[in-house]
């Protein structure tokens, strides 16, 4: 800014400050002065009831994050922990990808997808137990069907009842490898696939249940045509305590 | 330079910056609000007043703006200065009652109303004066008077920057700040102002001195 300039503005601002100022009027001051006057005052008896307030809750603010930072840490160690240690039998997915998927938070779509790959594989895997079961039966009904034919005549009704008992023994050993796979195989899966899974699992455990009565009725059918027979280990893992005593009364008391 | 000495001289006498005060007054301190107050209420009132060129309304808003100043003491922040807060509400409320004015009633219509006003207010600054000042020099008064013309015939974007240079004391870079514009804009605007000023004061006054030489010379004749 030049000198000139200079000299302007000064000589412009002298005459502006000699010139007449206009107040604002006394009444107009009071007005201002009553209104700060009263925020004040207002000022004064709020800030003397939060200092109340404070001193009377000892637990400073910050302080009650702490409660629901703790339970939320813990929540993701805990969800953290069930993914990685989850069975063996989710290994068949890539586990990266599975626990991306369970835990990010993913839309609905895909929760649905990683949900569906789980239950396929478990799917997959009941197939090849069932594979493994039919070749048991097959070879259960084979061994009883060479042994009834090779057996004589008045023997030919034991050795029936005794093929039938290892037959429904095998599809016991069966029925209780599945439940087992299926309970341990979708433990981890969401709330939908759970459901499921409570339904087939109650199936399951009725199949074993009625299995085992055909087992016992089958066992007592074959002690009571022949008391001789011993009854077997495998035979004694799968009966309960009140059917094996039965089963051993029959033979006592013949 | 006299300028800048005067406000050396408020500083010494007034140790405490506005900023403080308003600071104490936000923890419930009312003296400070009223030192606050004395300190930049003439200066509030005459921005106000020389842009709305209306006593009553100027009452009304300058009573607003401190309104505002009170309820928001609370949330004030001491990195911004005062003057420049409290100028930027009032810029505010000025401007949203020019919009009103547009909005209520048509321009010309408020072009008439503020002619008539502007002779109020340059019977009430005559007046005034002379109350004031009975004895007061004629000179001075027909510098007065002159400065109230040349003020209403500057636009109303330099008006607004020479009233905040004038009565709020800021700089150009505060200026720059309240009116939104950047700060070459605003020396730029600053200058012409003081220039169009000086312009219109020289004529003014020149005219007012060949109309009372005239005036002395008449009886003569």
């Amino acid at each position: 800014m030049s000198q000139s300039d200079n000299d302007e503005q000064s000589m412009v601002s002298e005459i502006y400050k000699a010139a007449a100022k206009p107040e604002p009027s006394e009444v107009l001051d009071a007005k201002v002065l009553n209104m700060a006057k009263q925020q004040s005052s207002s000022k004064n008896v709020k800030s003397s009831q939060i200092q109340n307030a404070s001193k009377s809750n000892r637990t400073p603010f910050y302080m009650k994050w702490q409660y629901s930072g703790s339970i939320a840490a813990s929540v993701l160690i805990i969800g953290f922990l069930f993914v990685s240690h989850s069975p063996e039998e989710f290994d068949a997915i890539p586990r990266n990808t599975m626990q991306d998927e369970l835990l990010s938070p993913a839309p609905e779509q895909r929760r649905m997808r990683a949900a569906e790959a789980m239950t396929s594989d478990i799917q997959s895997e009941s197939l090849e137990s069932a594979d493994k079961f039919n070749e048991l039966a097959s070879d259960a009904m084979n061994a009883s069907k060479m042994r009834l034919e090779a057996a004589p005549v008045n023997q030919k009704e034991i050795a029936a009842l005794q093929a039938e008992a290892a037959f429904i023994l095998a599809a016991l050993h069966e029925s209780d490898h599945k439940s087992k796979l299926t309970s341990e195989g979708l433990k981890d899966l969401s709330e939908l696939s759970e459901n499921v899974q409570g339904s087939s699992r109650q199936r399951d455990e009725q199949t074993q249940a009625s299995l085992q009565q055909q087992l016992f009725k089958t066992l007592k059918a074959l002690k009571e045509k022949e008391p001789n027979w011993a009854l077997d280990d495998s035979f004694k893992a799968v009966l309960s305590a009140e059917q094996i005593e039965d089963l051993v009364a029959i033979s006592a008391h013949k | 330079m006299a300028t800048s000495a005067k406000r050396l001289i408020g500083k010494t006498l007034n140790p405490v910056s506005d900023e403080s005060l308003m600071k104490q007054y936000a923890n419930g301190d009312f003296a400070a609000f009223e030192t606050l107050y004395a300190r930049n209420k003439g200066g509030l009132y005459r921005y106000l007043l020389r842009q709305l060129r209306d006593q009553s309304l100027t009452e009304d808003i300058f009573q607003d703006v401190w309104g505002k100043v009170i309820t928001n003491a609370a949330e004030y922040q001491t990195t911004a200065k005062f003057t420049t807060w409290l100028y930027t509400i009032a810029r505010n409320k000025v401007i949203d009652n020019k919009r009103h004015m547009k909005l209520v009633d048509g321009a010309i219509e408020k072009d008439k109303l503020f002619d008539d006003q502007t002779m109020s207010i340059d019977e009430q600054a005559q007046a005034s004066s002379i109350s004031q000042q009975p004895h007061a020099l004629h000179e001075s008064t027909e510098q007065s008077l002159a400065i109230e013309h040349c003020l209403q015939k500057l636009p109303r974007h330099q008006l607004e920057a020479f009233l905040l240079r004038e009565e709020a004391g800021l700089s150009a870079q505060h200026i720059a700040d309240i009116v939104n514009t950047n700060l070459e804009a605003t020396k730029s605007r600053l200058k012409v102002a003081f220039k169009n000023l000086r312009e219109c004061l020289n004529l003014k006054l020149a005219l007012e001195h060949q109309a009372s030489s005239a005036n002395i010379k008449e009886p003569r004749l």
